[in-house]
């Protein structure tokens, strides 16, 4: 059985994930830098790593016994972005270079490298989250060419599970329905963590190619069905409303150059100008507009309407290439082996887990 | 306005993130030098602000004169800095936990005079905290029933130095000291409570170290006819997620707000309907982290000038390092 070590344990994806390798029987190292940072999962009964895998020096004692590396770390891009570089520049070489000879590695990166997932914008610009990722994909391949390790690049979609924000929030809105969404039938690049997991083991078990991945729910999973499957969960029935595009989704680059430049009131002063020019009739009509839009705009306010649950309802279509041997994400999740289990509080705070090199 | 010149003690985030960026925008402030056990840390700092950093020195009394001292390190390395300041009348403004235990509370506490020392609880000026404050002294809603106050979510970003909060509770580590001391101490003030009684409690250990802490408290105060309890209803936690939120329970409405600065409070009345409440007037209260250390510092410094005791004296916040101590039992003695 395969030993798979997973960096970035405590978060909240790395978390759910190694309860559920756990539950699935998997020889699983956690690894957190702190017993701080890992205590939700020594709570849980995991036997934890700790210390520092971005020090090259520490990483052989986390790593050096593990045949599997799970990485799925990315220090924060917020504050100060050349350091988080650096981090994220050791993480990613460190989970290569210090596994187990012969170890594969898991590099896990985001749909957010491709860019701006919008359906609208013809220049698809990555945000600093998704240019730190897809630094970490060449760092994590570079690595493994240097080193002749096998690097699997697996690049996620919103992530679903037990512990995860995003179901929280989903939760939620099904609980106070109608949820009110933009395109219900749209493909949600959504994966659940029990996706992740077989993803993980099938590489663990020699079933799939180094390269990398798009992965997402198998099949793709509209948001239509991550709902009702959510709704399902907490006992509900899913009861959809579609939200109205607001204008400045056809609008919005040229909205937003407006409101820059009418900063200082300089857009409305230009308009009563060239109005000063036009005939009466045009006035008019121009007023008519304008009262239109302020009288639909107050009067929708008196409402108060619930706001659509999110951005990323609307993202285009990401997936294009995918792990082939995946088994369909709705079973996984039906056969019950592929959740968290629950809390047994007799198992708390075992023992911590023993480098694999005892240090100098 | 007088002037002040500050010293500061510690170089970690919460002064080079929070205090120095405040004290360097505060009329009447000179940021005089900074010290850290890490060199480096002290001159990084001192650079980026342009303040003057000094190594540490073998003994606290070798550090630079200052009107006014700023303790930034962790709890359990202040004494010698207490005492040195004390010796000199230096006034002192530590950050919670004021001390660990309550014992070296008043042993701090009875070395300054009372407007010459305090804790950072900056929360106690946080609009939504004044606002709930208001309502209870003036009783828009009757007198207080319960309250509720629960923080926390399961511990994940390790990406800073976390260390000291794995050291063991009778040192400072855990939730209690770095969390549920402020829930304590925002239903003390709150209420207004002189007295405490745990009713029921929770504490996690992993190992010596506090992981969440949930308890039924009698806060209560008041003399003779004038008497009262409030129940409260307390959880810290870095192991699961909490409502994040301060629930207060009057007659006839109850008051709810999140634990940021920049939360609304509503009111649910029992009649059914839902209020939006909003203070104006009074004296300015924060919305923002910023605006609420920058309280705490101005009204920490305006108490010095007029010899008054602020509102985060340290006199003020002993009940709530005694309620610390009393839920952590036999594992807070040191």
């Amino acid at each position: 059985m395969s030993r798979i070590a997973v960096l970035g344990a405590n978060g909240q994806v790395g978390a759910e994930v190694c309860l559920i390798l756990a539950a699935r029987g998997a020889d699983v190292v956690p690894i957190a830098r702190n017993r701080f940072g890992s205590a939700f999962l020594r709570y849980h009964g995991l036997p934890c790593r700790h210390g520092p895998a971005g020090d090259p020096e520490q990483a052989p004692r986390l790593l050096g016994d593990c045949d599997v590396v799970l990485n799925l770390t990315v220090a924060s891009v917020a504050g100060r972005p050349s350091e988080a570089r650096r981090i994220n520049r050791r993480l990613a070489e460190n989970a290569v270079r210090a596994a187990a000879p012969g170890a594969r590695i898991v590099h896990c990166s985001t749909i957010e490298v491709y860019g701006d997932h919008r359906p609208w914008p013809r220049l698809r610009w990555r945000n600093a989250y998704g240019r730190e990722k897809l630094a970490g994909e060449r760092h994590a391949r570079r690595a493994g060419r240097r080193s002749g390790r096998e690097v699997y690049v697996l690049r996620l979609g919103h992530v679903c599970g037990e512990h995860q924000t995003i179901t929280r929030i989903m939760r939620e809105r099904v609980a106070h329905p109608p949820v009110l969404v933009p395109e219900i039938d749209r493909p949600s690049n959504t994966v659940y963590t029990a996706t992740i997991v077989d993803a993980v083991l099938a590489i663990a078990g020699g079933r799939e190619r180094p390269g990398t991945y798009d992965l997402f729910n198998r099949p793709q999973w509209s948001w239509r069905a991550v709902f009702t499957y959510e709704a399902g969960r907490v006992g509900r029935e899913a009861v959809f409303a579609t939200a109205a595009a607001p204008a400045r989704w056809k609008l919005g680059p040229a909205r937003m150059i407006l409101r820059v430049l009418d900063r200082g009131g300089w857009a409305k002063e230009m308009a009563l100008r060239s109005m000063a020019r036009l005939s009466p009739v045009s006035n008019a009509r121009a007023q008519a507009l304008l009262y239109r839009a302020r009288a639909a705009r107050e009067v929708a306010g008196l409402s108060d309407p619930p706001r659509p649950m999110m951005n990323g309802l609307d993202w285009i279509d990401r997936e294009t290439r995918t792990l082939s041997t995946l088994s369909p994400t709705a079973i996984l999740l039906a056969s019950g082996n592929y959740v968290v289990p629950p809390l047994v509080r007799s198992r708390s705070w075992p023992d911590d887990l023993e480098p694999c090199v005892p240090l100098a | 306005m007088m002037q002040f010149s500050v010293g500061v003690v510690g170089a970690g985030q919460i002064v080079r993130d929070i205090h120095l960026p405040v004290l360097a925008g505060m009329p009447g402030v000179r940021i005089a030098w900074i010290v850290d056990s890490v060199a480096e840390r002290a001159r990084a700092a001192g650079r980026d602000f342009g303040i003057r950093a000094i190594d540490v020195p073998a003994a606290p009394d070798a550090l630079p004169a200052c009107d006014v001292a700023f303790l930034g390190i962790p709890a359990h390395a202040r004494a010698a800095y207490f005492q040195t300041f004390a010796a000199r009348g230096t006034a002192v403004l530590a950050e919670k936990p004021f001390s660990i235990g309550a014992a070296d509370h008043r042993r701090f506490a009875d070395l300054f005079p009372e407007h010459r020392l305090a804790c950072g609880y900056m929360r106690r000026f946080y609009a939504s905290t004044t606002l709930l404050r208001r309502c209870v002294i003036d009783r828009p809603f009757g007198a207080v029933r319960a309250l509720r106050i629960a923080e926390g979510d399961r511990a994940s970003k390790t990406g800073l130095d976390a260390t000291f909060l794995d050291r063991p509770s009778r040192d400072g580590g855990g939730v209690l000291w770095a969390i549920g001391c402020h829930l304590l101490d925002l239903a003390v003030h709150l209420t207004g409570a002189s007295h405490f009684e745990v009713l029921e409690s929770d504490v996690v250990f992993d190992g010596d170290t506090d992981r969440e802490a949930s308890a039924e408290i009698s806060l209560s105060g008041g003399r003779d006819d004038g008497a009262w309890s409030v129940p409260v209803r307390f959880c810290a936690s870095w192991l699961g997620p909490q409502s994040n939120r301060v629930e207060v329970e009057f007659e006839r409405a109850i008051l709810a707000a999140d634990l940021g600065p920049d939360s609304p409070v509503s009111a649910d009345l029992r009649a059914g309907a839902r209020l939006a409440l909003a203070l104006e007037g009074g004296p300015p209260a924060a919305r923002t982290s910023y605006q609420a250390f920058h309280l705490e510092w101005r009204d920490f410094l305006d108490g010095l000038e007029r010899e008054r005791p602020s509102r985060i004296a340290a006199s003020t916040s002993l009940l709530t390092t005694r309620l610390v101590d009393a839920l952590l039992g036999e594992r807070a003695r040191r």
